[in-house]
C-alpha cells in the first residue's frame, strides 16, 4: 500500500453517472478499501429519459461482472444495431450507421472504393453502401442475434449495443454497489468547504447539518456542477457555435409494432427527433434549438407525431454544448452532464461516463492528486469530447438541407480545422483522415459520408487491379452472402423473447 | 481512360529500391508507368542493416517469400536491441510484450508493487526473446495463438545492398523501368520539378519525382533534432564475423567518442561507428526531418525525408511506413491542385511521425546513462521537445506512457528503455493492487517454466539457419 493514498470517495449525485462511478470504483479497485459514500437526493430528479447506448457498455458491465441477460431484464432493454438517420442528407432520405464494417478488403484496398468505381463506371449495380454491410441489412430485416465467435464467420463481422432505461440501469447499480459496501446517503448538499491551504474539497454538508468529509469528490450533481462549477468555480467552454441545439423535450408512449434493434434518430425543422425502442414502451424526444422554435411547438410537434398513446406530459430540458474547461480539477472529477454535454445523437452520453470513469481509475492518483496526473487526464477527456463533438458537427453540414432558418444557419457554421481537412480529403479522394483516440473510427464516417450524399470524386487507383468485368460480379456476390446470412438470424423480438426466458 | 501518368523514382538510398518495387508491384500498370533512375550506390545503406518486424509484411506484399528474401540478403534473426553502457546494466529491448499483464494492468506496475522498486532491474528476465537472445537459440513464434510462444516478433539483420538488389530485381518484374544513370541536372518552374538530366544524356519528365536520393533536391525547411544528444558522424565497416555465435540482437554499445551498431548477418558484421564530433567519422549527418516531405510533384523518402539514427531498426522501419502512406493516399490522378488534400495529409502524418519518433530518441538519449568500464560519460542530451518532456515526466511520476494519437507508436518498447536506462517511476497504477500474491506468483511461475521449457526444445540460431535458409557463403555453418 502506497502513503498518501486515497481513503475516501465521496460522490455527489446519483443517476447513470453517480451509479457507474461507484460500481466501478468498489469494483475495479477493491484492493484500496475505498470508503465510498453517495449523496443522493430524491428530491432532484436525474435526466432519465430513457437511452440508446454504443458497444463499450458491454465490456463495462463485463468488467464488473454483471450478466447481459439479466442487466436486459432489469433494464426494459433491447438490443441495438445501430442508428437509422432520417431525412439528415435531404428529406426522404433513410440511412443507417451500424456497427460494422462495410464490404471487405479487396486486394487490400477497402471496399467503398470500388463503390465509388462502380458508381463512376456508371455500371448497372447497386450502389447503395448499405447492402455491404451486415448489421444494417439484419437491421432493416428486424433480425438479431449476438456475433458469431468464429472470427472467419461473417456473422462475428459486427458489434451491438443497447437501448435501456437508463434510470433502471442506475437503480440496478445501486443494489450492486450498496452490496459491495458503497453507503447511499439521502440528502441534498448544502454547502461545499474548501481546505485554505491549497482549494480542495474538504467536506460537503447537507440539508439536515450533517457533514461529509472526503479525500476525493466525483461531482455527478448533473448541469448545476455542484462542485466543479459553483465551488471551484471552473468555467464552461461552450460549443453552441458548432452544435446550436440547447432544448429537449421527451416522452414515453406505447410500443406499436415490433420491437426493431435500431435506434431512429429523424431531422426536423429545427432539429432532431430520437425514437428509441424499449421492451416495455417506446421513447421519444425533440432535441431542437430555441432560437428556431418555441417550446410549446416543439412539444407540439413531439406529441403529434407518436406512433402510439402516451398517458404522461412531455418533459423539458435545457441545456448548452460544452465540455467543462477542466473535468479535474484539485481533488474533485466532474463526471456525466457536470463534465458537459453532447447531444445525445450518436449516443454517446453513457460512453463519455465510461470514458471518464475508465480513464480515472486507471490513473487513480495519490491524495494530492498530483498535477501531473490532472493534467494528462483532462487531454485526454478534452480529446473524447472534441472528436465526438466533430463527428456530430459533421451530420448537420454534410446535408444539402436549407429548407428552415435552422438548417440555413447550420450550412453557416464555421468548422473546425481539424474537420475541414477530413471532410476536404474524403471529398477529393474517398480517404478517411483517421485519428486515434476518439469513439468513431472510419467506418463510423464513412456511414455518415455515404449516407447524408457525401460520394468522394476519386476512389483509390488501385481498384484498378480488379478488372473492369469482374467488378460486378465481386459486389453481386458480397451482398448475397450477407443476404445469405441474415436470412439465417432470428427475429429480434423473437430473441430477446427467448432470452428472457433464460434460453 | 485517360493517358498513363508517370512516376520517375530517382535512386541513391535504399528507400529507391523499395519504393520501385513496392510502387511497381501495387500501381496499376493502367494508370501509371514507374520508373527507377539506379545510381549504382546506395548512400547510409549500413543504417538499415537492421530492420523492425514490419519488413516481413513488406516482402509478403511485394511476393517475395521468406526463404527467399533471407537467402539474397544475406539475412539473420533479430530479436531486438541489445544497449551496453546506457544505463546502469546493459538491456535488451525486444519485439514482445514483457511480463504478464494481468488484469489488464502493466506488468511492470504489478512487479513493482509485488516485489519493490528494486525488483525492476530484473524486468527483462520475464520476456522470451530476451532469454531467446541471451541463449542464441531462435524459432520463430508458435502460429497456434498460446500466449506467450505466440507474443513476440522478430526482424531481420541484412545486408542492405544485397536487399536493395533483390528488390530491383522484384520491381523489374513488375514491368518498372530500370535506368541505370544518375541525375546531373534539374530543370524547374518554380517550386515544380519539369524535367530530370541524366548522365547518359537523356531528358525526363515525370507527373510525380520519388525523390530517394538520399537527400532534398532543392532548399527545404529541415528541423533538425541534433541537440536532443544525437551523433553527428559516423564510419561504417564491414568484418567477417566477431563471434563464434550468431547474435540474435544489435549491439549498440558506448563510446568515449559515441557509441557503435554492430549488426551480424549471415555473412559477416555490419559495424557503424558514431561519433558525437562531426569531423571525426567518415560521413558527416544531421538528425532531423524535412517538414514538408511532399511538396508540388516531389515526394521525398529516405534520408531525403529524415535522418533517423537505426534504434529499433527506425531508419528501414520509417521507410517502410511512408511507402505504406503513399499507398494509402495515392491519388486517382497524380497534379496539383487535385491531389493538395492527399498531400495534405500525408504531410501532417509524415510530421506526427517524424515528431514521435524524435521522442523516443530524445528519451533515449535524455534518460540514459552512459558509461564505459563503470566510468560515466557526460550526457550530451541539451534540450528535450515539449512533447518528450511530458512523457518522461509522466513515467517518471507513475510508470505510465501517454499515447494520444501516436499510431505505430513502438508502444512496447518505452517501458524497457526506461526501466533500461535505470529510471525508476515514484508510484505504480494502484489496480496492481487487485491483484494478490498467490496470483501473482503462481503467473509469473508458470512464464518462468513456460519461458525455460520452451527455450530447451530451441535449436541455435545458427543451427536453425544452416537446416532452413543459409545463404551461399553463410559463415557460421562450422
Amino acid at each position: 500500500m502506497q502513503t498518501n493514498a486515497i481513503t475516501s470517495v465521496v460522490i455527489i449525485g446519483g443517476g447513470t453517472a453517480g451509479w457507474m462511478s461507484a460500481a466501478a470504483l468498489c469494483t475495479v479497485l477493491k484492493a484500496q478499501n475505498l470508503d465510498i459514500t453517495l449523496i443522493e437526493s430524491e428530491a432532484i430528479g436525474t435526466v432519465g429519459v430513457g437511452e440508446a447506448t454504443l458497444p463499450h457498455i458491454r465490456f463495462f458491465n463485463e468488467k464488473l461482472g454483471i450478466d447481459e441477460a439479466e442487466i436486459m431484464r432489469r433494464t426494459q432493454a433491447t438490443f441495438k444495431l445501430g442508428i437509422e438517420f432520417k431525412d439528415w442528407g435531404k428529406i426522404g432520405d433513410s440511412y443507417i450507421h451500424p456497427f460494422g464494417n462495410f464490404g471487405r478488403d479487396i486486394n487490400r484496398v477497402p471496399f467503398h472504393h470500388y463503390i465509388s468505381r462502380a458508381a463512376q463506371m456508371g455500371a448497372d449495380m447497386d450502389t447503395h453502401i448499405d447492402a455491404y454491410s451486415l448489421p444494417i441489412m439484419a437491421a432493416r430485416a428486424g433480425k438479431f442475434e449476438r456475433p458469431h465467435k468464429d472470427p472467419k464467420n461473417i456473422l462475428s463481422t459486427f458489434g451491438y449495443a443497447y437501448q435501456f432505461d437508463a434510470s433502471l440501469y442506475a437503480k440496478y447499480l445501486i443494489g450492486f454497489a450498496e452490496k459491495r459496501g458503497v453507503t447511499r446517503i439521502e440528502g441534498r448538499v448544502n454547502d461545499v468547504s474548501l481546505r485554505p491551504e491549497d482549494g480542495f474539497i474538504n467536506a460537503v454538508t447537507l440539508d439536515n447539518g450533517k457533514v461529509i468529509n472526503g479525500d476525493l469528490f466525483i461531482d455527478c450533481s448533473g448541469f448545476r456542477g455542484l462542485l466543479i462549477a459553483q465551488a471551484l468555480k471552473i468555467g464552461y467552454k461552450d460549443w453552441t457555435h458548432y452544435l446550436p441545439c440547447n432544448r429537449a423535450v421527451t416522452v414515453a408512449c406505447d410500443h406499436k409494432g415490433l420491437r426493431v434493434p435500431f435506434t431512429t434518430a429523424t431531422a426536423k425543422t429545427a432539429g432532431w427527433q430520437w425514437r428509441i425502442p424499449l421492451q416495455h414502451r417506446t421513447g421519444n424526444g425533440y432535441v431542437y434549438c430555441s432560437d428556431f422554435i418555441s417550446d410549446d411547438e416543439a412539444a407540439g410537434s413531439l406529441m403529434s407525431g407518436l406512433e402510439a398513446k402516451t398517458n404522461t406530459e412531455p418533459k423539458h430540458l435545457r441545456f448548452t454544448t460544452g465540455q467543462r474547461a477542466k473535468t479535474w480539477h484539485k481533488n474533485c472529477v466532474a463526471i456525466g452532464l457536470s463534465g458537459g454535454f453532447l447531444e445525445p445523437l450518436e449516443s454517446t452520453g453513457i460512453f463519455l461516463i465510461q470514458e471518464a470513469i475508465t480513464t480515472f481509475l486507471d490513473m487513480f492518483p495519490s491524495k494530492n492528486c498530483p498535477k501531473i496526473d490532472r493534467d494528462s487526464y483532462n487531454r485526454i477527456m478534452d480529446l473524447s469530447f472534441e472528436r465526438v463533438r466533430d463527428f456530430l458537427l459533421l451530420h448537420y453540414v454534410a446535408t444539402s438541407r436549407d429548407d428552415s432558418p435552422f438548417w440555413k444557419h447550420c450550412a453557416s457554421i464555421k468548422l473546425p480545422d481539424s474537420l475541414r481537412h477530413k471532410m476536404d480529403l474524403f471529398r477529393a479522394s474517398g480517404r478517411v483522415a483517421s485519428y486515434e483516440v476518439g469513439a468513431f473510427k472510419d467506418p463510423s464516417w464513412l456511414a455518415v459520408y455515404y449516407g447524408q450524399g457525401i460520394i468522394p470524386r476519386g476512389y483509390d487507383p488501385m481498384t484498378d487491379l480488379m478488372p473492369d468485368a469482374l467488378l460486378p460480379k465481386q459486389l453481386e456476390d458480397f451482398k448475397q452472402t450477407i443476404a445469405r446470412a441474415v436470412s439465417t438470424m432470428p427475429d429480434h423480438q423473437d430473441y430477446l423473447t427467448q432470452m428472457g426466458r433464460g434460453a | 481512360m485517360s493517358a498513363r501518368q508517370t512516376l520517375i523514382i530517382l535512386g541513391g538510398d535504399i528507400a529507391g529500391s523499395m519504393a520501385a518495387a513496392y510502387l511497381g508491384r501495387h500501381l496499376p500498370a493502367s494508370r501509371f508507368e514507374v520508373i527507377l533512375v539506379d545510381p549504382s550506390i546506395l548512400e547510409h545503406s549500413s543504417w538499415c542493416a537492421a530492420s523492425h518486424p514490419n519488413l516481413k509484411a513488406f516482402n509478403r506484399a511485394l511476393g517475395i517469400n521468406e526463404v527467399d528474401f533471407i537467402t539474397s540478403a544475406n539475412a539473420s534473426f533479430r530479436l531486438g536491441d541489445y544497449y551496453d553502457g546506457w544505463g546502469p546494466a546493459p538491456y535488451h529491448n525486444v519485439f514482445s510484450d514483457y511480463g504478464i499483464a494481468i488484469g489488464g494492468t502493466a506488468f511492470h506496475d504489478h512487479l513493482r508493487h509485488q516485489a519493490g522498486e528494486d525488483a525492476l532491474a530484473q524486468y527483462e528476465h520475464y520476456a522470451l526473446p530476451v532469454r531467446m537472445a541471451q541463449a542464441g537459440v531462435f524459432t520463430p513464434p508458435s502460429t497456434q495463438n498460446h500466449p506467450i510462444i505466440s507474443d513476440y516478433d522478430y526482424g531481420y539483420h541484412l545486408d542492405p545492398t544485397a536487399y536493395a538488389g533483390r528488390l530491383t530485381q522484384a520491381a523489374i518484374s513488375f514491368d518498372v523501368k530500370h535506368i541505370q544513370s544518375t541525375p546531373k541536372a534539374y530543370t524547374w518552374s518554380e517550386n515544380k520539378l519539369d524535367t530530370v538530366m541524366l548522365s547518359n544524356g537523356t531528358e525526363l519528365c515525370a507527373d510525380l519525382y520519388i525523390n530517394a536520393s538520399g537527400h532534398p533536391l532543392a532548399e527545404t525547411a529541415f528541423n533538425a533534432w541534433t541537440e536532443i544528444g544525437c551523433a553527428q558522424s559516423y564510419t561504417a565497416y564491414a568484418h567477417e564475423p566477431q563471434s563464434k555465435r550468431l547474435g540474435l540482437s544489435s549491439h549498440f554499445k558506448t563510446t568515449q567518442t559515441g557509441w557503435t551498431l554492430s549488426c551480424p548477418n549471415q555473412l559477416g558484421d555490419i559495424e557503424l561507428a558514431f561519433f558525437d564530433n562531426p569531423e571525426t567519422g567518415e560521413h558527416r549527418y544531421e538528425a532531423g526531418y524535412t517538414q514538408q516531405v511532399w511538396q508540388a510533384n516531389v515526394l521525398n523518402i529516405g534520408f531525403s525525408s529524415a535522418i533517423i539514427e537505426p534504434f529499433l531498426g527506425l531508419t528501414l522501419r520509417t521507410i517502410q511506413h511512408d511507402l505504406e502512406r503513399l499507398l494509402a493516399l495515392f491519388p486517382a490522378r497524380l497534379g496539383l491542385p487535385d491531389t493538395l488534400n492527399e498531400q495534405v495529409e500525408y504531410n501532417r502524418l509524415s510530421n506526427a511521425q517524424h515528431e514521435y519518433l524524435r521522442d523516443y530518441i530524445a528519451i533515449h538519449y535524455a534518460s540514459s546513462t552512459k558509461s564505459i568500464d563503470g566510468n560515466l560519460l557526460p550526457n550530451l542530451s541539451a534540450s528535450l521537445p515539449p512533447s518528450a518532456r511530458a512523457k518522461l515526466d509522466m513515467f517518471k511520476a507513475r510508470g505510465r506512457i501517454n499515447m494520444l494519437d501516436e499510431r505505430d507508436s513502438l508502444r512496447g518498447n518505452w517501458v524497457p528503455m526506461l526501466l533500461g536506462h535505470g529510471i525508476r517511476p515514484e508510484r505504480y497504477n494502484l489496480m496492481a493492487e487487485d491483484v494478490d500474491v498467490k496470483e501473482f506468483k503462481e503467473a509469473t511461475l508458470s512464464l518462468e517454466s513456460l519461458i525455460i521449457h520452451t527455450i530447451e526444445h530451441m535449436p541455435r540460431h545458427e543451427d536453425f539457419i544452416k537446416r532452413r535458409c543459409a545463404a551461399k557463403g553463410f559463415n557460421y555453418g562450422g
